[in-house]
């Protein structure tokens, strides 16, 4: 059944909707429907004829390189002859903490069998294996959440510091509940891992130091940045201002910050907080030193950095799920997404391969999740009625099954 | 504008190598008596180098002063010793670092802009309490910093707008001087044959720079590192065959070294020594970072090696057919070392 749709799509898709920028550079993969196999290293010289592959073997997932190659199809890397890689950020909610996912997500470890809800540990708490099997959905909140980190990354990291001009930055629905940007800019194609491993580091704020950015002791003063400052000196000082107006004491004290002054922050947050907004801001009136400060920096960092999958970054051979290509997973379309209507992007009105129509689908299992406003579920082991592009989702999760009788 | 004695001092840049190239001089000259001046303040440069890794600028002759820049390095490159070549890059940066930061702003940037292309402004922001002098462009300062390991230099840590990273004077000056010992040391040693008289100041320049270096202590041990070397996972006989060309690798890549070796039974002096061939080695800098990671100082945590995973998200990652099924350097070495007790063969071969 999903097959079939997935057929219909490729046989309609223009092939334009394929191309990606020097076509002929990329590597090509993708992996066939009921195989756990990845057939790699092609390459077209137009996207028709990648298409005409696509409609004839219908693949689960299609892939292609963030490199640019001489030789693309070349079976062995050092044949390929890497020439250039995309720049690429993979935000993901899937590496992001949200609430909701103790609701509607849940892991089980492959090796001993632990399981629970919520959000996937990287090793399992019981056994310490890293074998771990998550089912995780699509649902308004963490999607809103990889919005955020999407745009904070776009507009605050990218453009304002890095200065990559937006207009040079494709974005990309994952396919799932994340996002892809890919930088084209000609500085950012020739760029080493080193470099951008470094790039990867400023956007998470790793390896900061409060010295390098304006905080100092003078006397009996503590001296700092101006929320208002450029880069991450401003960044830092929003980071301390967005942490201690919503810290509670209790989060203080398990930072090991001295009981005493815990109290006095707590007795005076209010004027405290007034002071570092001022210009010149007022940090003095924190009463603390900066090593003391340092151990909040990270509590800081977290509220104003942004969570990439650095990985993803750093890999200059990494194969990209193909804009416009299917997600086998979840059936929505890997989507180009406008800059400027990330903002208010649905992926089930706007990446699902049918709309409207209302059917019939038995469903396993599924919890209770909310989408464009209306909740869905939760369901086990019952025939309900469906909107046809949530419908293709549960059968791309594997948990519905079409009921006989009723086309989709 | 440069001056005359600019170009002396600066060699590097274009004009400087426009003036040496016109000056049309063949390597059958420089025997010539008219030259002994030079080929003599080549071979003081080369001796300064290896005495104490530093090169005291002599302008009294400025064409002389210039012209054994381009000379000094032809020799060193001659002698094919790698650690060599790059001591003497280290040697010609700290010269230039020198006299680079007695510029003024405007020499500075035209100096940058002229010999490596970079895109430079003279930025002149106070930001807090911080003066900057100058921007230069983001992928320029990425490609050349990083070879610094001080989270000073980390871009994290940097002012960073729209793409342009800000700079002091004496940044700039260390960014330049930096790129300059990069672009020395990565030039490849010279094959062909040279005149006999400058062949054998190469091969003096040789001897002395052996007779120099210390000979390491426990010099055995580091062969017993030879002889069990095959066994070793590829990535780290990649990361110690490039320590011992003397090329300075990336913190992630001695942090790897050093835990592989340390946790395969190795004393931390044995470790050391490994390294004494880095141009930039500093004893106690190394032995207080190795006895770090050995868990003598600091935490007391001894720290084992990134596993395969995080290695490859390094970029450190060269498989060869053992490293199948293999998630972590050591578990490689185990696997190693149980198949040579069956009397197989581990050489392994690239994937």
């Amino acid at each position: 059944m999903l097959a079939k749709l997935f057929k219909q799509y490729y046989k309609k898709i223009s092939p334009n909707a394929l191309n990606v920028r020097d076509f002929e550079k990329r590597e090509f993969a993708y992996m066939p429907f009921n195989k756990q196999t990845m057939i790699r290293h092609l390459s077209f010289t137009s996207p028709e004829q990648l298409k005409s592959l696509l409609e004839k073997e219908t693949p689960l997932h299609v892939y292609y390189s963030s490199a640019y190659y001489e030789n693309p199809s070349a079976p062995e890397m050092e044949e390929k002859n890497w020439l250039a890689a995309d720049l690429v950020f993979d935000i993901d909610a899937d590496h992001i903490y949200t609430p909701c996912k103790e609701r509607h997500d849940t892991w089980r470890c492959l090796d001993c069998g632990h399981a629970d809800k919520g959000m996937a540990p990287d090793k399992c708490p019981k056994c310490g294996s890293k074998k771990i099997d998550s089912e995780s959905w699509v649902c308004d909140q963490c999607l809103e959440v990889a919005k955020g980190e999407a745009l904070k990354l776009i507009e605050d990291f990218l453009s304002n510091d890095l200065g990559f001009s937006i207009k040079e930055m494709e974005i990309v629905f994952s396919g799932h509940r994340g996002f892809h940007v890919h930088v084209e800019s000609p500085s950012a194609l020739t760029l080493d891992v080193d470099a951008r491993r470094e790039l990867a580091d400023y956007v998470r704020g790793l390896g900061i130091g409060l010295n390098f950015h304006g905080f100092s002791k003078v006397s009996n003063l503590l001296i700092g940045p101006s929320i208002s400052d450029s880069g991450w000196r401003g960044r830092l000082a929003r980071g301390f201002y967005d942490f201690l107006s919503k810290v509670d004491e209790e989060t203080l004290l398990k930072l090991k910050m001295p009981k005493k002054w815990v109290k006095y922050f707590m007795d005076n947050r209010e004027r405290i907080m007034a002071g570092l907004l001022q210009n010149p801001p007022y940090w003095s009136w924190l009463k603390i030193s900066p090593s003391s400060l340092d151990k909040i920096l990270s509590k800081a960092v977290e509220c104003v950095a942004c969570k990439i999958d650095e990985r993803v970054t750093i890999d200059i051979k990494r194969l990209m799920r193909l804009p416009n290509s299917l997600h086998g997973k979840t059936g929505l379309i890997a989507v180009k997404i406008p800059y400027t209507k990330l903002d208010s992007f649905e992926p089930f009105k706007e990446a699902s391969l049918l709309r409207g129509e209302v059917v019939k689908l038995k469903v396993i299992r599924m919890p209770e999740i909310k989408l464009g406003g209306v909740s869905i579920g939760p369901y086990k082991d019952e025939v309900v009625k469906l909107p046809i592009e949530i419908a293709i989702y549960l059968l791309a999760k594997g948990v519905g099954e079409p009921i006989e009788g009723i086309e989709l | 504008m440069l001056s005359k004695e600019d170009l002396a001092k600066y060699p590097f840049t274009s004009p400087a190598v426009k003036y040496i190239k016109e000056l049309n001089i063949s390597l059958e000259d420089l025997s010539k008596d008219e030259y002994a001046k030079l080929l003599y303040r080549a071979k003081e440069r080369i001796k300064e180098a290896i005495d104490r890794a530093y090169i005291t600028p002599d302008i009294s002759d400025v064409d002389v002063e210039l012209l054994s820049h381009p000379v000094a390095i032809m020799l060193v490159l001659a002698t094919g010793s790698k650690p060599l070549i790059r001591r003497y890059a280290v040697a010609e940066a700290k010269r230039c670092y020198e006299l680079l930061q007695l510029e003024d702003d405007d020499k500075l940037a035209e100096i940058a802009k002229d010999a490596f292309n970079w895109q430079v402004i003279k930025a002149k922001v106070k930001v807090g309490e911080r003066l900057f002098d100058f921007a230069i462009s983001l992928s320029d300062y990425l490609k050349t910093s990083k070879s610094f390991r001080s989270l000073h230099w980390k871009l994290v840590n940097r002012l960073v707008i729209n793409g342009f990273v800000y700079l002091k004077k004496n940044e700039l000056a260390r960014l330049i001087a930096e790129e300059l010992k990069n672009r020395i040391a990565e030039k490849t040693p010279l094959n062909e044959n040279l005149p006999e008289k400058l062949a054998n100041i190469a091969a003096e320049a040789l001897s002395y720079y052996k007779s120099k270096v210390k000979a390491p202590e426990g010099a055995e041990d580091i062969t017993e590192l030879h002889a069990t070397l095959s066994e070793y996972p590829p990535c780290v006989r990649r990361m110690i065959e490039d320590i011992k060309s003397g090329k300075s690798l990336p913190h992630t890549a001695r942090f790897t070294v050093t835990t592989f070796l340390l946790n395969i039974g190795k004393t931390i002096d044995e470790v050391i020594d490994l390294f004494r061939n880095v141009a930039d080695f500093d004893e106690g800098k190394t032995r207080y970072q190795v006895e770090h990671i050995a868990g003598e100082r600091g935490s007391k945590i001894r720290y084992i090696p990134p596993s395969c995973e995080t290695l490859k998200s390094f970029g450190l990652c060269t498989p060869d057919v053992l490293c199948k099924g293999i998630r972590h350097p050591l578990a490689y070495y185990r696997k190693a070392a149980k198949l040579r007790k069956k009397g197989m063969t581990i050489a392994g071969e690239a994937l």
